[in-house]
């Protein structure tokens, strides 16, 4: 089920519905001002059907229909452009989304929005979902956004993007924003696609998709991937000395990932499994570990089952519901002075959700929903190898609940308010969270958003309950806060123009962050001072014609905290362009992405601004049925580092080097 | 499946123009094309509709280009452009777009009372049908190409002008 896009979709409906007597009116006597498109209209109106059937004709701009409408600060990015960029991440995909900025400690990947990100947060304030399902896990809230996403990108038809709260809707971990990846329904026709891609420091990936349609309205899509990557020797300054091999992690950058797939549809129905299991070495000495033992490294399973129906019960009332069991594992191997250490996870959650729609009054679309949650397994385990000792053994369960109301209410032609209320309940904790969107489309065009939020995120149980050496548990730290207020102004001057230009405010109380504690000195959570962010973006796309494609963003934030307290990882310049263009005399395209960001704080210092270069060849079309891409990233091999969490800085790691010019070319055979 | 083989289909595939002017944005030749369509649709259970009344649903760019089209004479008789809100209202529509954006919507739509004499219109992307809709307009290779659902058309007893049928190309699917 597809919770976000409906939202949306809701409001494009209303929206739509509302404003046609606008432009019926209005919308028709602005048209007629703009007299060279009315002329040609004209000359148009009066070719015969014949001739303009022959006409060459080029597609004005496709902006996603929703994101002039959606009651929040949307973002969209299609399939066409996942491959069109050669992103192989959701991550990468991430990152073309105006303001934000992606940090890399060598194992996971991190999102920072607004500047905002805490190290180490495994991006708990951001809410992941997977058509609609929380991927978000019960023991971390971790969202993977690396390469332990359970997903290949070539499954996923789009990536929407919704910065600010969404607890009003979604409940927990909708902090900063969320994400709603929605992969693609098997296709009606069967089809075979292999897929294979090899990439510099011995990166080699399978992928194999097919599509069965099963008699009348159903269909299967099957999908398996292995991928591996060997990757590169990582040099921490902080270790140069003899005895710690001069400070080079040898061979242990090392990536592996198996996913698997199954979406079935049938009618109403819809029933998917998904399935990704990542291992990687850890180069960097986290949490204290021996530096340069072959044996540290990470894995990560993320997976689920997932049962959705939607129906419309008659004109005024439809129906969604879910059920789903989800089951999440982590087991970290770290060597601490010759003994190896196992961390462990597991957890396992029973999810069900339905949601009720309503449109039988005039001007008002009423949305109800119910979530329930039974986290039947949440443990910790941490032991030295047997027969060593058990250092932490925390099973724990828990559950919870959320209820929330939604009222779309078209108040006057060009004129929409939504409200909602959700209540959400997690063992004793519990919280409301409130939103206001106010839409106004003052003429043909343009819309003016005024959007209220408020959000909140009870701990997780990691962050209640993790103790080892060096890490003390904080059953007390509290629900942390975030409150933002959006100023948005889209315009599409003309058919192929689009402008969007934003202010956002936002604050986060009781921000949840590492903290050091007194007595002993070990790093536990806390619920830290409050954060302030501000900022200003413009995003810009045009389409030139031609198949020439534009898109540039360019935001200014900046991020404080009470007390004037330097916030780690902020940047206050955030840009990006992409642009792409046909290759002449084929159906191939060629892209260029540039991202930069300024400067940033790290715990003890700080890491330098960077730009970065990327271009993609994509659909050389080889012969029948297989086409090439191949792809350069960090074209002119800039180096640059990412600042890292508390634990790695005070063992001097401050930062980590991120990797410079890749390579990837990419076979993919479909029949 | 059963469905789509009992659709009968008429292609029209872009006859190569023998002036190659500069290309047209799509969406405005799409909505041109949609509105002569209807100078050679007839409405057998009605006398000619005069005036003509076209219902837009959704706000894609032909249904903007659509918008724009109100008031216009088509063969004499003004062509009344509706932008419709709830399936319940009571006008007729004698045509009716339906944009792909609002495809969720659509069953209750193509159920209502108004639309139950309308022509069915939609922008199909590159497909020559789209289930329940009469004309599906469509580009491919950079020319407008249209798909008529005639089974469809029959139950909503719609007859095309000779001088349509005969441009097209007949095909089964």
């Amino acid at each position: 089920m597809r919770l976000l896009i409906h939202r949306i979709f809701l409001a494009v409906n209303l929206l739509a519905a509302g404003l046609a007597g606008l432009w019926h009116e209005a919308g028709y006597a602005a048209q007629e001002e703009k007299e060279p498109q009315q002329a040609q209209n004209t000359t148009l109106l009066e070719t015969s059907v014949e001739d303009l059937l022959g006409m060459e004709v080029y597609s004005a701009a496709r902006f996603p229909q929703a994101r002039a409408e959606a009651p929040s600060a949307l973002t969209i990015i299609t399939a066409e452009e996942i491959s069109l960029y050669g992103y192989r991440s959701l991550d990468e995909i991430l990152r073309a989304v105006p303001g934000i900025h992606i940090s890399y400690d060598r194992v996971y990947k991190y999102l920072g929005i607004r500047g905002l990100r805490r190290p180490q947060d495994f991006n708990s304030p951001m809410l992941l979902l997977v058509d609609g399902h929380r991927l978000n896990d019960g023991i971390y809230d971790s969202a993977p956004i690396g390469e332990d996403f359970p997903l290949d990108v070539e499954l996923i038809e789009r990536v929407e993007f919704v910065r600010g709260p969404g607890s009003a809707v979604y409940g927990s971990n909708a902090l900063f924003g969320v994400i709603n990846v929605v992969t693609r329904n098997p296709a009606q026709s069967q089809t075979h696609r292999l897929h294979a891609s090899i990439g510099d420091a011995e990166a080699h990936r399978a992928l194999a998709q097919t599509d069965v349609p099963l008699g009348d309205n159903a269909a299967l899509l099957l999908s398996a991937s292995y991928a591996d990557r060997v990757g590169r020797d990582v040099y921490v300054p902080a270790f140069d000395a003899p005895e710690t091999n001069n400070g080079i992690a040898k061979d242990l950058d090392g990536d592996q990932r198996r996913r698997f797939m199954a979406t079935l549809t049938a009618g109403d129905w819809r029933f998917q499994w998904v399935h990704g299991d990542r291992r990687k070495d850890v180069p960097l000495p986290i949490y204290g570990a021996d530096f340069n033992d072959s044996r540290n490294n990470f894995r990560d399973l993320h997976g689920f089952y997932n049962l959705s129906y939607r129906t419309g019960l008659d004109d005024d009332w439809s129906l969604q519901a879910r059920v789903s069991n989800s089951y999440d594992r982590y087991q970290g191997n770290l060597a601490y002075d010759g003994v190896l250490n196992l961390d462990s996870s597991n957890a396992r959650r029973w999810g069900a959700e339905t949601r009720l729609l309503f449109e039988g009054w005039p001007s008002h679309r009423l949305m109800a929903g119910i979530e329930l949650a039974e986290d039947y397994r949440q443990d910790q385990l941490n032991f030295d190898e047997p027969p060593g000792t058990v250092v932490l053994d925390v099973p724990y369960r828990s559950q919870s609940h959320g209820l929330f109301v939604q009222d779309e209410w078209q108040l006057r032609d060009n004129l929409r308010l939504t409200t909602g209320l959700r209540h959400d309940r997690r063992d004793e904790e519990e919280f409301f969270a409130p939103r206001a969107a106010l839409v106004y489309q003052p003429t043909y065009g343009h819309s003016l958003k005024l959007l209220f939020a408020k959000a909140a995120r009870a701990p997780s149980v990691y962050e209640r309950f993790y103790a080892v050496e060096g890490y003390s548990a904080n059953p007390d730290v509290g629900i942390e806060r975030s409150t933002n207020y959006d100023l948005l102004w889209e315009a599409y001057p003309t058919a192929s123009l689009r402008l969007q230009l934003g202010l956002q405010h936002f604050k986060v109380q009781d921000f949840i962050v590492e903290g050091v504690e007194a007595e002993t000195g070990n790093i536990q959570y806390v619920n830290g001072k409050t954060v302030r962010s501000s900022g200003i973006d413009l995003d810009v796309e045009k389409f030139w014609g031609n198949g020439w494609q534009t898109r540039a963003s360019f935001s200014l934030q900046h991020a404080r905290r009470a007390g004037g307290e330097e916030v780690i990882d902020a940047p206050d310049v955030v840009y990006k362009f992409f642009g792409s263009a046909p290759v002449p005399g084929s159906i191939a395209k060629a892209a260029l992405e540039i991202q930069g960001i300024n400067e940033r704080h790290s715990a003890q210092g700080h890491a330098p601004g960077y730009a970065l270069l990327n271009l993609t060849l994509s659909q050389l079309r080889l012969c029948k049925n297989l086409h090439l891409a191949a792809s350069v990233y960090n074209l002119f091999d800039k180096e640059y580092a990412d600042p890292l969490s508390l634990d790695l800085s005070s063992q001097g790691v401050d930062q980590a080097t991120v990797d410079g010019r890749e390579f990837r070319i990419s076979l993919d055979w479909s029949f | 499946m059963r469905a789509l083989r009992s659709i009968l289909m008429l292609l029209l595939l872009a006859l190569p123009s023998a002036t190659r002017a500069a290309a047209l944005p799509e969406a405005q030749v799409k909505a041109a094309f949609i509105f002569n369509f209807l100078l050679f649709t007839n409405w057998t259970a009605d006398a000619p509709p005069a005036p003509l009344n076209l219902c837009v649903l959704g706000n894609d760019a032909v249904a903007r280009e659509l918008r724009t089209l109100n008031g216009r004479l088509l063969g004499g008789a003004p062509v009344k452009v509706t932008s419709v809100t709830t399936p319940q209202e009571r006008n007729p529509c004698h045509a009716l777009y339906l944009s792909p954006a609002e495809q969720t919507r659509w069953p209750a739509w193509l159920a209502a009372p108004l639309a139950q004499k309308a022509l069915t219109i939609t922008d199909s992307g590159e497909k020559l049908s789209q289930e329940g809709c009469v004309l599906a307009v469509a580009v491919q290779q950079d020319r407008v190409v249209f798909g008529l659902d005639l089974a469809q058309a029959e139950r909503r007893q719609l007859k095309f002008s000779a001088r349509v049928l005969q441009l097209a190309q007949l095909a089964e699917r």
